[in-house]
């Protein structure tokens, strides 16, 4: 059944701040976050009837706008104004590649505090991390928004946060307890 | 029989909740005989706080709007039928009625008028922060923001919460809300979690006694803006907006540092 109009309207409002935080996580830019989620926006209201039962509204929107993020990228890729790179190095080679890299392979970093430790993280790493524990998503709902299979999803949460907490370990002060 | 290399394997979805209560038993079981795996499970809700607690950009205070309007503008493209006139009708009489009841609610107190500018005036020290840092709290040096208050803004400030090894003061800004003159403070904590403290002449503001929280002594009144948690209270005649992103521990803490500094 499709959700009608002004209800849909303000539900894709009400994921504005995970989607906002998501976008802007991806680009590393705030304008290009907001025409990021302004672009999900549209694109969820004119796709509304192609929603369906068997996901949620959520893991819908995420997708939606990370799947903007790789257009965008690789429209950008091939535009002759030789703009590669201008997005933050996400998706690339580099980022594929770490994907199956061991942890002391990973790029050479002091993380300071956790922003950098997670920027450090492979793009597809990050973002899962990012949706499963910050955004709440179950992981069915990250892998429904990341296209890949559940056993995946748990793969690289648990090696990211192996790495997390190998990039956080000097930085954590001793026997403080987080609140 | 759970091995330790097990129960860490399963930490993750143990923190998730998708473990079996059996399996569930089996690993409480394990860790209240493990120190190891204690520290592991401790290090993992760690990680799983402090992401949840940083790893966050709030949206700018205008995108909001601008998304509903650009919403609002795909629906209302084309030529409206019947019908959708007559919706539309509706639709004014409803909207009047919404807005003159926010006109009589933002002029006739005073407190549903500061919240806005409580958050509006906190993401705009994020994102001056964000963008530009800041290299201290002005030229008069945190020590003397007090004095400053007292005597340049007439606030009844004698003390103020200047930081300590966790949360830093990482800048002040004078404002005029409503044409009343008042002080925005900045925290910050070493991951980039910021509150801030709004302060502000209001004689004529008063805290309604419902939706308060208590923390320690103190009943600040509670409400929340745009995902933002507000807590509001007054000293004499100066009223006192704590504006952050936080759970409710994270906010206590915050409030009580805050609190039992003035």
């Amino acid at each position: 059944m499709t959700i009608p109009e002004p209800e849909f309207e303000r539900l894709v409002l009400d994921h504005l701040d995970g989607l906002y935080n998501l976008a802007r996580w991806l680009t590393r830019n705030m304008d290009e976050a907001q025409d990021l989620v302004q672009e999900t926006a549209l694109k969820a209201l004119k796709a509304r009837d192609q929603f369906r039962g068997g996901t949620t509204l959520t893991a819908w929107l995420y997708r939606i706008l990370r799947n903007s993020f790789i257009d965008r990228y690789w429209k950008r890729q091939r535009e002759p104004s030789g703009q590669e790179g201008d997005l933050p190095g996400v998706l690339g080679e580099l980022e594929q590649a770490l994907e199956e890299t061991e942890i002391e392979h990973l790029r050479p970093l002091v993380a300071a505090d956790i922003n950098r430790a997670l920027k450090a993280l492979p793009e597809q790493w990050r973002t899962t991390v990012l949706l499963a524990e910050v955004e709440g998503l179950t992981w069915e709902e990250v892998a429904e928004v990341m296209g890949c299979p559940l056993g995946t999803v748990q793969s690289r949460i648990f090696r990211a946060r192996r790495v997390l907490r190998q990039l956080l370990k000097d930085y954590a002060p001793e026997g403080k307890g987080e609140e | 029989m759970v091995t330790c290399h097990a129960c860490q394997e399963h930490i993750p979805r143990l923190l998730q909740g998708i473990l079996s209560p059996a399996l569930v038993a089996e690993l409480g079981s394990h860790l209240a005989g493990c120190e190891t795996c204690q520290t592991e499970l401790a290090e993992e809700q760690a990680l799983s706080r402090r992401l949840r607690d940083v790893a966050r950009y709030p949206p700018p205070a205008h995108l909001r709007a601008q998304i509903a309007q650009q919403l609002e503008g795909r629906t209302w493209t084309g030529i409206p039928s019947l019908v959708t006139w007559r919706w539309l009708a509706a639709s004014a009489v409803v909207l009047l009625a919404v807005a003159a009841s926010a006109l009589v609610l933002t002029r006739g107190d005073p407190l549903r008028t500061f919240i806005p500018e409580a958050t509006r005036n906190h993401r705009e020290m994020v994102m001056q922060y964000e963008l530009f840092g800041f290299p201290d709290v002005g030229p008069w040096g945190s020590t003397e923001l007090p004095r400053l208050l007292s005597e340049r803004l007439g606030l009844p400030v004698t003390s103020l919460f200047l930081g300590d090894s966790e949360l830093v003061l990482m800048g002040a800004r004078p404002l005029l809300a409503r044409d009343r003159k008042g002080m925005v403070l900045l925290y910050a904590d070493r991951h980039g979690w910021v509150s801030s403290l709004l302060l502000l002449s209001a004689p004529d503001i008063e805290i309604p006694k419902g939706s308060r929280l208590q923390f320690g002594t103190f009943r600040p009144y509670h409400t929340q803006a745009d995902s933002l948690r507000v807590l509001v209270w007054k000293q004499e005649e100066m009223a006192c907006f704590l504006v952050a992103r936080a759970g409710d521990q994270q906010l206590a803490d915050l409030f009580l540092k805050i609190r039992r500094a003035m």
